[in-house]
């Protein structure tokens, strides 16, 4: 009896024991310090200077930063570099990989203690407007007003400043605007050549054109092996070829004949286009993976697809692509050509929506958020982006012939100095954006003319509204179904007026109506926003 | 007498080897890309041999201190976390097999419960946080330690074992200390084993307990540092409707394979060792009730 008290005992000690050193450890901390709490108590040593007197700038200040882009290492020779220019110490906070970043960001602003000075984001425009009810982010007006001959001002306009409009103020600065266009259409010049035929021009003659890439050997090895047209799948803006010059935008909403906001893949030139594309597939013209993986880059370097409609970066020579298809193609040359007319006349490139795609703020846990702005606005500095994203001429790059950037020292050299860590604080896309030769930004320039006629067309909306969130799913797994099944040929063309049908009885009109309302709050807004952006600038 | 092999024992044969050729295939791939090319590598297809033979991807990736810090990192939660999560669930197990444990019901459905219920993310960050446990060893170590399921085929294994050898190593003067760890642990090699390998493998794997609970770079895991530099900028933001061109990317695809490579190994070099122990763990966990 004795005996199984005791062991009773016993058994309930070892459970009592796991829990106790269970809790024990927990309430162990190592003896290591978190990188916040150092900089936590380095802030307070420094005393608050957070009244915006511009003699402090001698002080050397501490701040966190939440760092997206580069190799994401630390102590760094570009961390040293911004620390030595602006007299700073700059603690960075490594955010994680892009399926965990919208995780990451939440916990670092939910959490006062682990919260940045300066935070990063992408999308998450709900949580932004969040944090700025909550008091977390930092009014940038005043502290940019502070701020003579502002980069930050200089580089961006209103309209891309526009979205960081939150309760009559402005709390974030755009991370990086893409080009107003930067995607074209690329051809093949020697299998022109080889086919004896000229620059496609009209839907017809590249039509001509991408069935000779399929049919006529245009590599001349003898072998069937080459395909019309090829890309990534998951984005119908690389069908823009066929899409765009029937005016088909389908993945937008639209200004409608009458004048009002309507979704574009309803529009009735969709049809044509899809029909053509049917067409198109069924001769073999389109290279399989486009409807199933992301291999546009393979395709690309491998050179047996006739035409892609891709980013016009890709010719810039220092792409591993690129140099890739030219060991395998040695007299292969691709050629971005203007885009292609439809039936009516119409023709256009992609053309972005000129807001940033990600954005950083300064945050209430700050205590000098005007050095840091101050300094946050210096590396976004034209001198500073080159000196952040390519280092020094001689020393880490040389400028070819063409003007490009080529850099002399190794993919790992360049990672273990930190090149790139700050690009996402206003990513320039003008002159100082040495990456892209001579052709490369004359494409560009041609490309912000050449995609205007989109721009006219499309309706651009600086956020999604509550039933664009609630139906957009259903409506655009609706699309791609209809869509891809009648390129494929698994629906006949007419199903596409069933889809419209569907379309509309799924919340169509619904998200039809509320975009409308948004376009037109939105052009109110603006227009208060550029008579504000007057006042406080004098800009 | 030896049986002959008919029909069928060959196409059971080829049906195997063709799974096994798909199971291995992915790996050798990743294994024949890390030592290519970059550039050769870069039209992609097959790779049943390396295109263009060099290291200096593996190069690359043993200069990149973040892999070896993240090295270090795994390598410490891996053991520590492992060592302690197999001693623990065996002394929680141990009492639990006991019929004559007072509470051992409660005990046996307050654990089952953790098993069909979880808190959810937010509690738990909350919970490492007011521990003051966040951007510490402890966040990657202390939540991910015990688990139902271990505790139960742990649990089991030990029901197992003679009440008999327990009786008379008392009689020979034991008490329960030296019983649990002299007799019953000894006797329970495999089930160890096996635990032990769910763990560590678990451990190893483990990145999502850096994303939540880690700030400092010094303190990622290996397989936070190789999800994010496997993280395509590219296509995650494509796919967003976000135009970002090639260039942004920082580690070239071989780079990548490279990662995968160093990540993966060492974690797969533990099995032959432990394999004998792993079927029989495994079906000692499986059939008793």
């Amino acid at each position: 009896m004795r005996s199984k008290l005791f062991h009773k005992l016993v058994a309930m000690t070892l459970c009592a024991g796991m829990l106790v050193g269970m809790t024990a450890c927990g309430n162990q901390p190592t003896e290591e310090s978190s990188p916040n709490e150092i900089a936590d108590s380095e802030s307070e040593n420094e005393g608050n200077t957070s009244d915006g007197d511009l003699s402090q700038d001698d002080e050397k200040i501490s701040f966190s930063i939440a760092i997206m882009n580069g190799p994401k290492a630390e102590n760094t020779w570009s961390e040293a570099q911004i620390e030595e220019i602006f007299n700073c110490e700059v603690e960075l906070i490594f955010l994680p990989g892009w399926e965990d970043l919208n995780t990451k960001v939440n916990l670092l602003m939910s959490d006062e203690a682990q919260r940045p000075d300066v935070i990063w984001w992408s999308g998450m425009t709900d949580e932004y407007k969040e944090w700025v009810d909550s008091g977390l982010l930092v009014d940038l007006v005043p502290l940019l007003q502070n701020i003579e001959d502002s980069n930050i001002l200089d580089y961006y306009d209103e309209w891309a400043m526009y979205p960081t409009y939150t309760n009559g103020s402005i709390y974030s600065i755009p991370g990086d605007v893409a080009e107003v266009s930067c995607m074209g259409t690329f051809i093949r010049k020697d299998w022109l050549d080889n086919l004896g035929m000229q620059e496609p021009k009209t839907m017809d003659e590249y039509v001509e054109y991408l069935l000779a890439c399929v049919n006529d050997d245009p590599d001349q090895n003898g072998v069937s092996d080459t395909y019309g047209f090829g890309g990534d799948s998951g984005d119908w803006k690389y069908f823009a070829p066929f899409l765009y010059a029937y005016k088909a935008d389908i993945q937008h909403f639209v200004v409608g004949d009458d004048g009002s906001v309507v979704h574009g893949s309803t529009q009735p030139q969709v049809k044509e286009a899809l029909a053509l594309m049917a067409d198109l597939y069924r001769q073999g013209v389109f290279e399989p993976s486009i409807f199933s993986a992301s291999e546009g880059e393979t395709l690309f370097a491998e050179g047996k697809v006739g035409s892609f409609y891709r980013f016009l970066s890709s010719l810039n020579p220092s792409q591993q692509y690129l140099q890739s298809f030219y060991q395998n193609n040695p007299n292969g040359k691709y050629e971005v050509i203007e885009p292609i007319q439809g039936p009516t006349g119409f023709s256009a490139d992609e053309r972005e929506n000129g807001y940033g795609w990600c954005s950083y703020a300064i945050t209430d846990k700050c205590k000098d958020p005007q050095r840091v702005m101050e300094i946050m606005d210096g590396i976004a500095s034209g001198e500073m982006f080159i000196l952040n994203k390519w280092g020094v001429e001689g020393e880490t790059f040389e400028l070819t012939d063409e003007g490009a950037v080529n850099f002399i020292v190794d993919e790992t050299t360049r990672n273990e100095m930190g090149l790139s860590t700050f690009t996402g604080f206003v990513n320039r896309k003008d002159m100082f954006n040495i990456q892209n030769s001579q052709e490369v930004n004359e494409l560009f320039e041609r490309a912000a003319e050449t995609s205007l006629p989109l721009q006219d067309y499309r309706v651009i909306l600086n956020s999604n509204g509550e039933l664009w969130q609630e139906y957009s799913g259903e409506l655009n797994a609706l699309r791609d179904q209809y869509f891809y099944g009648i390129i494929m040929g698994e629906r006949p063309i007419d199903d596409f007026d069933e889809y419209v049908e569907l379309f509309y009885s799924h919340g169509g009109h619904e998200v039809e109506e509320e975009a409308g309302l948004m376009y037109q709050k939105q052009d109110e807004g603006y227009q208060e926003f550029c008579q504000l952006y007057q006042e406080w600038f004098q800009k | 007498m030896k049986r002959k092999h008919n029909f069928y024992d060959y196409l059971i044969i080829l049906v195997l080897v063709l799974v096994a050729i798909i199971m291995l295939y992915p790996f050798w791939h990743e294994f024949m890309y890390s030592f290519s090319d970059p550039v050769e590598a870069a039209t992609g297809g097959m790779f049943l041999l390396p295109r263009g033979f060099n290291l200096k991807s593996y190069w690359s990736v043993l200069r990149n201190q973040s892999v070896w810090s993240g090295f270090k990192v795994s390598l410490i939660v891996t053991i520590i976390g492992t060592i302690m999560g197999v001693l623990f669930s065996a002394m929680l197990a141990y009492p639990l097999s006991k019929k004559d444990m007072p509470g051992r019901n409660i005990f046996v459905s307050l654990i089952f419960f953790t098993m069909l219920f979880g808190g959810g993310m937010i509690p738990n960050y909350l919970l490492v946080k007011e521990l003051k446990l966040i951007d510490t060893y402890g966040a990657l170590i202390l939540p991910g330690l015990l688990s139902a399921w271990n505790i139960f085929i742990m649990k089991n294994a030990f029901s197992g074992i003679p009440d008999s050898l327990e009786e008379s190593a008392r009689i020979d003067g034991a008490n329960d200390l030296k019983i649990f760890f002299l007799i019953i642990l000894p006797l329970s090699k495999a089930v160890l084993a096996t635990i032990a390998l769910f763990s560590a493998v678990g451990f190893w794997n483990d990145y999502f307990s850096t994303i939540m609970y880690i700030i400092s770079k010094d303190h990622w895991s290996l397989q936070a540092v190789l999800r994010e530099i496997l993280s395509n900028a590219q296509s995650a933001m494509s796919s967003s409707g976000i135009s970002v061109r090639a260039e942004e990317a920082i580690s070239s695809e071989t780079v990548k394979a490279a990662t995968v490579m160093v990540a993966t190994v060492p974690i797969l070099l533990v099995y032959p060792f432990i394999q004998k122990y792993f079927i029989k763990g495994v079906m000692i966990g499986s059939v008793k009730g």
